[in-house]
């Protein structure tokens, strides 16, 4: 049994669907990113989830419980989500103690489940402060902690950590994964950040245009990608236009290709071989390309190169620089390639 | 907090409003028991003590609605047949005409108290008090002598810019009302015309105009003889820089207008409406009026306020007041010259 | 915050807010009834008078003058309040709303007294520009306070003057409040009739007065109040116009962008005390002595019973008036807040009907509803206080509005995630936080309804006397020595609602310090 499950789901605000037939999946204790830019229809399909947003057709199933469909409608309050808005959605009016207290049914247990949520996420000492008087990180930990009062059955975090600065998101981004997967929780993040969905989710859902474009584990999503824009919406990618030679093979400018696919291909087929920055290598011997700028990160260099037909290409440095601008260098390919053929390029599954 | 404490407010308030409304007033009225509704275009300032006077005399309380007299007879068209008001005192006659299709006609025995021309020609209602239209004029910029005694003289050069009028005002409309019946149509339009074309200056009320006069705004104010009276009783007569000058006894002018009272339909016969009007043309009410408000009483027998001109001798232009409420052509003349 | 398309209406709330829009249309709905119960040619009659579309035009120039007028005063004032070390702030603020409280006819009144020869449109804008710019000045204060001051600083940076850096960025973001206060003025100077009857100018709202005074010609004055509604109409228009879509949530990022104090020379300080204290003495200190001095003029003596029930009855239905109007307008700003569309829009419209019209045709219009749908109600406490509310429920309609904007809509979602019924997720939210908004709203019903005239003579119980109509018993009579002290027991009055709004605004602005924004403007 999934902990949730959206089929066929399309919803909107009166007029075009904003989401369109979305087919999702989440395990019990799983965290799913869903990824995309803004604009794509990720709040929507959270607010449909939620309940906030009546779907046009298709059905939300919540640990098998049908919550929405063509004859059922649960109101949100009956749902048993725990909501982590962004920037955090804190009642000014109430103490941080007030703020997890909120959801949970007097009793006498009450106090010690808000010690207890207080104490997962590290924040006892400030049972009486006012939300503005928490850092932005702190404030996400108190929704956190507010989300799980209630013990739900899956949470969603939307965009949590947008308004966080760069160095105090990895933190927090971890300390909730870790607050999470402690409490064995199913969780929904959603997301623009490629590598906050990389690095926290079990599985991501790539969204754009008020569709799924992919959805699979992280490493497959990021490797073998089904389409360009999914492929673009993990991290920078190369394009190689190519035909197939044979079974893993793709003849390019730069010869034979090794790739993996997805389904068999003819031979003979034209189309596009992905590769990311990290798949070429500077080598002694191979295509000779110029550099043609670097960007530097401290513990590695995205170089672009020129090769020799004109087409650019992204190289990830690991050694740092060791090249500089208007040197030729040579390129090795590695094995870690995807085919995508021109009649697919689109990507739609 | 702040908010709190008018939660709080609210609460305390809602608590004592039914308890409030009930000391302040007394309602469900019908009319059975002895009292009588009464819409009141007098104000209460000036005859809420008679009223006090008449339920001492008679037990018969008085529920008295005060307001503008127009007003109320707005008020009153508007309720129809389902109007609470049982008696209509109004300020001036013009207003009663405009109600005459929902008053009932009054006894003989009331209407036969004062002379024909201060009543409705139908008996609908009848006048209780009189008031002369008289000249206010600046004394220290303007002797005697020298204030017109006829309308036609007012749109003299002379006088540019230096004539107070309210032509809103009921009392002036049922002057120009007057005029048209005296003069004819033709003469009364040309004459508003040289009028406004004299910039005559507009007021809302006849006592601001007085008020006008008295600061020296304009040297003459057409207004009622007794908005002076009372200012003077109020500031004291040595204080009055406006004086009044009565107008030539045949001039449109001169009109007396009367204050009046009529009973509404469903009233006719209900011995206190009937009384409450008997009481109001008694001599001692009558003279009450004379002496507190200087209006000229108009029942024969009673006297009007000392240093006031006989109310014989001011006559006024030949006309039937009924002849007053048609209004509705004065208004249009009105209109038409943009004086309203 | 990437604004997502509004969700489809509720349509619980949805009918709620169009029910108390047409109970705030009843006058509309009376003046259709005596416009179309008559005929074609009495209305083209009316129409064609070339002093209908003159008056007309006098009383918008009125209105538009004294809109800009009240801008002119209002501004400085804001900008002396929010950026210049001035002693005693507080107070000073308190002194620019508390004109708030006198009712223009008695302004109006207390300078003819002192200065006999004012009249005319100039002396009338003058008198309702001292009595109405507190409807501009507070929503600009509340704005410049609020407003992201790291913006001009970015305009200096970027090579601007201070003036300029701030026309282009600060006062950019408060010509939405502006404009809505502008409104506000703008409606009540086309209804006004006390002044412009004492400044002997023609305007609208005096030929419609005369127009039911002498003739009771009930069509063209009600061809004449459907005119004043189609004036109403444009300056509606204008100020939605101005307001478009930028009063949305605006999260209050705290500290950092709040406004620092300039520092000024000594010669901007003392310009900015003399500023102050001259536009306190011209809009209170001089009709408040005025009357001191006409009061002792005065020789019947004072009957405090009288004068303790006239101010007793007028806080309590004044009152309970302000309840109800927070009532009918709870829904309709629930609903314009979240939902902007055109079926919003138009209810929104509807409610504006009351501030527009002539007390008198409100009153006439409740007298035709309530004698002929609920006689049991006519001239009883009630019929009163309702009438308060249409006639006000405007006011009390934008300040509710602008605290629901400016609460965060996601709060409410996190309420219903944890367990909350629509409804109680909506009150321990956005309801909570409004809640000082709201009530400013009630206060300014409440102070506005002290003053109110017409269709308190023509609603209330026999016998009930507020004290305006203690004050027109006097004044109709000329004894204006007697009128005084209810002249002065009336301001006295009103001034404890206009003061607890000026108290409301500095205590969610500086001590609450989060999301509720209080404005008073529509």
């Amino acid at each position: 049994m999934k902990a949730i499950e959206v089929s066929g789901v399309s919803a909107g605000y009166g007029g075009e669907p904003v989401i369109k037939e979305i087919d999702l999946a989440v395990d019990s204790q799983q965290l799913l990113a869903i990824l995309g830019r803004s604009g794509s229809g990720k709040s929507t399909l959270v607010k449909t989830i939620t309940g906030f947003i009546r779907p046009l057709c298709g059905k939300i199933f919540l640990d098998g419980v049908q919550v929405a469909g063509p004859e059922v409608f649960v109101p949100p309050e009956l749902r048993n989500i725990g909501l982590v808005p962004q920037e955090g959605g804190l009642f000014p009016h109430l103490s941080v103690a007030q703020n997890v207290e909120f959801g949970i049914r007097k009793d006498a247990g009450k106090d010690l489940r808000v010690q207890e949520l207080l104490e997962l996420v590290d924040l006892r000492e400030l049972a009486r402060a006012r939300p503005q008087e928490l850092s932005g990180g702190q404030q996400q930990r108190v929704s956190l902690a507010r989300a799980l009062a209630r013990r739900p059955s899956v949470i969603l975090l939307d965009e949590p950590f947008n308004a966080l600065d760069a160095t105090l998101r990895d933190h927090v981004r971890a300390d909730i994964a870790e607050i999470l997967s402690h409490t064995s929780t199913t969780a929904i993040l959603v997301t623009h950040d490629q590598d906050e969905a990389l690095s926290t989710a079990h599985s991501i859902a790539l969204m754009d245009l008020g569709r799924i474009l992919a959805f699979g584990s992280p490493q497959s999503l990021y490797q073998s990608p089904n389409s360009i824009p999914a492929a673009k919406l993990l991290g920078p990618i190369n394009e190689i236009p190519g035909t197939v030679a044979s079974e893993h093979i793709a003849d390019t400018e730069f010869g034979e290709m090794t790739f993996d696919t997805h389904e068999l291909t003819e031979v003979g087929t034209r189309g596009t071989v992905l590769t990311r920055p990290e798949s070429i290598d500077f080598g002694n011997q191979g295509t000779s390309a110029l550099v043609e700028s670097i960007r530097f990160h401290g513990h590695q260099a995205m170089v672009t190169v020129i090769t020799q037909s004109g087409l650019r290409l992204k190289v990830r440095d690991e050694q740092s620089v060791t090249s500089h601008i208007g040197d030729t260098v040579q390129l090795v390919f590695n094995d870690v390639n995807t085919f995508i053929p021109a009649s697919q390029a689109s990507g739609r599954l | 907090m702040f908010a709190r404490k008018i939660a709080l407010l609210t609460v305390v308030s809602v608590l004592t409003a039914p308890l409030l409304v009930a000391c302040s007033s007394d309602s469900g009225s019908n009319g059975s028991s002895e009292e009588i509704t009464l819409y009141s275009g007098r104000g209460e300032y000036l005859v809420g003590s008679l009223f006090d006077q008449f339920t001492e005399e008679t037990g018969i309380k008085v529920n008295a609605r005060y307001g503008g007299s127009a007003e109320l007879a707005a008020q009153m068209l508007e309720e129809g047949d389902k109007s609470p008001a049982q008696v209509y005192l109004s300020q001036d006659s013009g207003a009663l005409g405009t109600v005459e299709g929902i008053l009932a006609t009054l006894p003989t025995s009331i209407v036969n108290l004062i002379p024909e021309s201060y009543r409705a020609a139908n008996d609908t209602w009848i006048g209780v008090t009189g008031r002369a239209r008289v000249i206010a004029y600046d004394s220290e910029t303007v002797t005697e002598g020298e204030v017109p005694t006829s309308v036609f003289d007012l749109t003299d050069e002379k006088w540019r810019g230096q004539v107070g009028i309210a032509p809103a005002n009921a009392s002036f409309q049922s002057f120009i009302t007057a005029m048209r019946i005296a003069e004819g149509e033709e003469a009364t339009r040309n004459w508003l015309e040289d009028l406004v074309a004299n910039d005559v200056q507009k007021y809302e009320k006849n006592g601001l105009i007085l008020d006008a006069v008295d600061s020296g705004q304009v040297e003459l104010g057409l207004i009622n003889h007794y908005y002076w009276f009372r200012k003077a009783a109020e500031v004291g007569e040595d204080s009055m820089r406006a004086q009044i000058s009565f107008a030539d006894p045949k001039d449109p002018l001169s009109l007396i207008n009367v204050s009046g009272v009529g009973l509404l339909k469903k009233s006719q016969e209900n011995p206190n409406a009937i009384a409450f009007v008997k009481w109001l043309m008694s001599k001692e009410t009558q003279e009450w009026f004379a002496n507190t408000t200087y209006e000229y009483p108009l029942l024969p027998a009673a006297e009007a306020a000392e240093g006031l001109p006989a109310l014989d001798s001011l006559l006024g232009p030949d006309i039937d007041l009924a002849q007053l409420s048609d209004l509705p052509a004065t208004l249009k003349l009105l209109q038409d010259v943009g004086l309203i | 915050m990437p604004s997502s398309p509004a969700p489809r209406t509720p349509r619980l709330l949805f009918w709620g807010a169009a029910a108390a829009a047409s109970i705030a249309a009843i006058p509309l709905l009376y003046l259709v009834i005596r416009i179309t119960g008559s005929g074609i040619d009495s209305i083209l009659e009316v129409l064609s008078r070339g002093r209908t579309w003159e008056t007309a035009g006098t009383s918008l120039g009125l209105a538009f003058t004294v809109i800009i007028a009240s801008l002119a005063i209002s501004y400085p004032t804001a900008l002396i309040l929010t950026r210049v070390h001035v002693p005693f702030p507080r107070s000073f603020f308190t002194l620019a709303v508390l004109p708030l409280a006198i009712p223009s006819y008695v302004a109006a009144y207390a300078w003819l007294a002192q200065f006999p020869a004012m009249s005319g449109f100039w002396a009338a804008a003058l008198i309702l520009t001292l009595v109405s710019f507190p409807y501009t000045f507070l929503p600009i204060i509340v704005s410049l306070r609020t407003s992201d001051h790291s913006l001009e600083q970015v305009a200096r940076s970027l090579g601007r003057t201070p003036i300029t850096a701030f026309l282009a960025t600060s006062f950019r973001q408060s010509t939405p409040a502006a404009a809505a206060g502008s409104l506000l003025i703008g409606l009540y100077v086309l209804s006004d009739f006390g002044v412009v009857a004492l400044f002997r100018v023609d305007t609208f709202t005096r030929v419609i007065y005369s127009t039911y005074r002498a003739s009771f010609d009930k069509t063209s004055a009600a061809v004449l109040a459907g005119i004043l509604v189609l004036l109403a109409i444009i300056l509606i228009s204008l100020e939605r116009k101005a307001r478009g879509r930028t009063l949305r949530y605006r999260p209050d990022r705290g500290v950092a962008n709040s406004l620092s104090r300039l520092t000024s020379t000594r010669g901007i300080r003392s310009a900015s005390v003399a500023w102050l204290t001259g536009l306190a003495t011209t809009s209170l200190l001089i009709p408040t002595a005025s009357l001191f001095i006409l009061m002792s003029e005065g020789t019947r003596a004072l009957d405090w019973g009288e004068l303790t029930t006239a101010v007793i009855n007028t806080v309590v239905v004044s009152f309970v008036g302000a309840v109800i109007a927070v009532g009918l307008a709870l829904p309709i700003a629930a609903l314009t807040s979240r939902f902007r569309n055109r079926k919003s829009a138009a209810i929104e419209s509807l409610s504006y009907s009351g501030l527009a019209l002539p007390g008198v045709v409100i009153g006439l219009s409740l007298v035709f509803l309530s004698i002929n749908v609920f006689p049991a109600i006519y001239q009883s406490f009630f019929l009163l206080a309702f009438a308060y509310a249409v006639l006000f429920l405007p006011k009390s309609l934008g300040a509710s509005r602008s605290a629901f904007e400016s609460t965060p809509p996601v709060l409410e979602q996190v309420a219903r995630s944890l367990g909350k019924k629509p409804m109680s997720a909506w009150m321990f939210t956005t309801g909570r936080l409004s809640l000082t908004g709201v009530a400013a709203g009630g206060l300014l019903v409440m102070l506005t309804s002290m003053k109110e005239l017409p269709a308190t003579l023509m609603l209330r119980p026999t016998g009930f006397e507020t004290l305006a109509t203690e004050l027109w018993n006097r004044t109709e009579l000329a004894a204006y020595g007697a009128a005084v002290p209810y002249a002065l027991a009336l301001i006295a009055v009103a001034a404890i609602p206009a003061f607890l709004l000026s108290k409301a605004i500095l205590v969610t602005k500086s001590e609450e310090k989060r999301p509720t924004e209080i404005s008073i403007s529509a």
